[in-house]
């Protein structure tokens, strides 16, 4: 649980760094666009990406801290035991939604890998498809994420149960 | 089954789980295996992937990194300090310059909440101190934190224009007179009451007033900041950047800033960072999660159900108009503003076109009406911010109270905004539309 909980926090802090790049990334596509003209051909995809690797890795971390918008009517108003109650009845769509997000994901990202797009690595021939651009990066290595982001979600959504049961039955926090 | 009661099963049992706690973004996807036969979950994976890979969007987590670098620079309490001195010698002042404070820290932040958590940390207590009255000094912070979110660069408004596929530039250039008005509100309202009674707000006493010379040094820290949004946000509103360009820029710009200020070690820029997680994984998934909840739904026909309903009540357009706002009024009283966009803007977008009405002024009207859902108690996020960080001797129903009279405040806005469109349609016209 521990160890779920550190891998989360963890990939939250490499996000973190991501985004600064991200930020450095667009920085200097702007100013070579507008300052000498010569606009990058990758600046703008390379931001795409990186986006698109953070938005579905935070999911994880974000759950870990339990900031996902919750409708707090008769919830935040509960003692954490029956928080944890609450929980514990509406996991079940949680895990729906994880699993059925992994599972196409998935089938999502591997029809992507699986696409021929003619991509050479010294001479060898690699599978998976290109993204339709001038720059053209692989576009399976992010659609990859998506379920590995899920996965992340799935286990801090484990804990989550974990911690919910031990508190609904006892009534005391997990340590 | 009909679509009468698909509507009625599918946002039955939505409100449902969301009332039991679920988080908003992991509600969408059984139903859709139920409606829709299991094949129709495949939409999941192409929904979320459109959404990530959407280049508006990138502009969410950058203005809210910015506005998160700028934050740990101690740009609010510059700026608190500056509204102080110079609004304090009115009755009330210390409350109006909370709200003045505000106003210019929505036009830095796209959000609520940093800007609620701070005055409620600097501004509550000293105005607590010089006995003002517990209504004005909590409903000021309120009411002028939730301009955050109204003020460009909102982030609200990022998400309206994706969804709506109108300009945010143009959404923009329409929110500032809105949330000026709102502020101007506001401010009369506190002023008046407190030149009445003003036992309910002292102003600063004489000998704590600063001189000209004074007035001019506490403005100065702020001046870096203010360039450099009017660039961030000249350049967006003016058409020559995309916001996520501008966004991106004005981080560095941010960055640069702080550095200078000697406030910025590398620790306190990835701490930063690491906020910026947490506002913008809840934005996206809540988005995602509705997304493909609403998607299911006008695959069902709900769309063309719910224009049925509206278009073919016989209604005139005004009366429809004043049924959404209601409809969004309602909604804000339980759901965060993600989801009131995700699932009622893919409905009446195109209802709103059919009617007449021009999308730019229904777009911002949109925005000034959710104003109100932050203050509406039970589920209220200006309400939890400040209670999050007010004194003991503040307690709930005191927030609960003091917001009252500046929700009537925003509705007066709300009203105006309607009777008169020029007040949002103005500056897009001058600015975009010759």
């Amino acid at each position: 649980m521990m160890a779920v909980e550190k891998t989360n926090i963890f990939v939250g802090k490499l996000m973190a760094y991501v985004s600064l790049v991200c930020v450095i990334v667009i920085s200097f596509e702007v100013i070579m666009r507008y300052a000498f003209g010569m606009p990058t051909n990758w600046g703008h995809e390379l931001m795409l990406s990186l986006f698109a690797m953070y938005y579905v890795m935070v999911v994880g971390v974000a759950h870990y801290w339990r900031a996902h918008v919750r409708v707090d009517v008769l919830y935040a108003t509960r003692s954490p035991r029956t928080k944890a109650i609450l929980d514990l009845i509406t996991c079940g769509f949680f895990y729906c939604f994880v699993l059925v997000y992994i599972w196409t994901s998935w089938n999502f990202y591997w029809s992507s890998q699986m696409m021929s797009a003619g991509n050479t690595l010294f001479g060898m021939n690699l599978i998976g498809e290109n993204s339709f651009t001038d720059w053209a990066p692989p576009l399976y290595p992010v659609k990859f994420l998506m379920p590995f982001g899920g996965v992340l979600l799935l286990l801090q959504g484990i804990v989550w149960t974990i911690r919910d049961a031990h508190m609904a039955f006892t009534g005391r926090e997990f340590k | 089954m009909s679509i009468e009661w698909i509507t009625i099963l599918l946002f039955g049992s939505m409100v449902l789980v969301m009332f039991m706690g679920l988080p908003v973004a992991f509600v969408g996807i059984l139903f859709t295996a139920i409606f829709q036969g299991p094949s129709a979950v495949n939409i999941v994976p192409t929904r979320i992937f459109g959404l990530m890979t959407n280049y508006l969007l990138d502009a969410i987590p950058l203005f809210i990194l910015m506005a998160n670098i700028l934050e740990r620079s101690g740009i609010i309490e510059d700026i608190y300090m500056m509204v102080y001195h110079w609004l304090g010698w009115l009755k009330g002042g210390v409350a109006t310059a909370t709200v003045a404070a505000c106003t210019m820290m929505a036009a830095m932040a796209g959000v609520v909440g940093a800007t609620e958590v701070t005055m409620g940390l600097i501004a509550l207590p000293q105005m607590l101190n010089r006995k003002y009255d517990k209504s004005i000094a909590l409903g000021g912070i309120l009411a002028g934190g939730t301009l955050g979110i109204l003020i460009p660069p909102s982030v609200m408004l990022i998400v309206y224009g994706m969804v709506d596929n109108s300009s945010i530039g143009q959404l923009y250039a329409g929110a500032f007179l809105p949330g000026f008005l709102l502020a101007g509100l506001f401010m009369i309202y506190i002023t008046i009451r407190c030149y009445i009674n003003p036992a309910l707000g002292p102003p600063v006493p004489k000998e704590e007033r600063l001189d000209w010379a004074g007035l001019f040094r506490v403005a100065l820290p702020i001046i870096p900041a203010s360039i450099l949004i009017f660039l961030v946000l000249g350049t967006i509103v003016m058409g020559i950047a995309a916001p996520t360009e501008a966004a991106g820029v004005g981080c560095l710009g941010a960055w640069i800033i702080a550095k200078i200020k000697g406030r910025m070690p590398w620790s306190d820029l990835v701490q930063a960072a690491e906020n910026t997680i947490r506002a913008t994984g809840m934005v996206m998934w809540t988005m995602f999660g509705a997304n493909i909840f609403i998607a299911l739904y006008i695959m069902v026909g709900g769309g063309e159900f719910v224009n049925s309903m509206l278009l073919g009540s016989g209604l005139g357009k005004w009366t429809i108009l004043w049924i959404m706002m209601g409809i969004l009024i309602f909604l804000g009283c339980f759901i965060d503003w993600v989801g009131i966009i995700m699932l009622t803007i893919p409905l009446f977008g195109p209802i709103i076109r059919q009617l007449g009405f021009d999308p730019i002024w229904f777009g911002v009207l949109f925005a000034v009406n959710l104003q109100m859902s932050f203050l509406t108690p039970p589920f209220g996020m200006s309400l939890f911010y400040l209670k999050s960080v007010a004194p003991p001797e503040v307690s709930t129903v005191d927030v609960w109270k003091s917001a009252f009279p500046f929700l009537g405040l925003q509705f007066v806005g709300l009203v105006l905004c309607m009777m008169f469109p020029e007040i949002i349609l103005w500056a897009p016209k001058v600015l975009f539309r010759g």
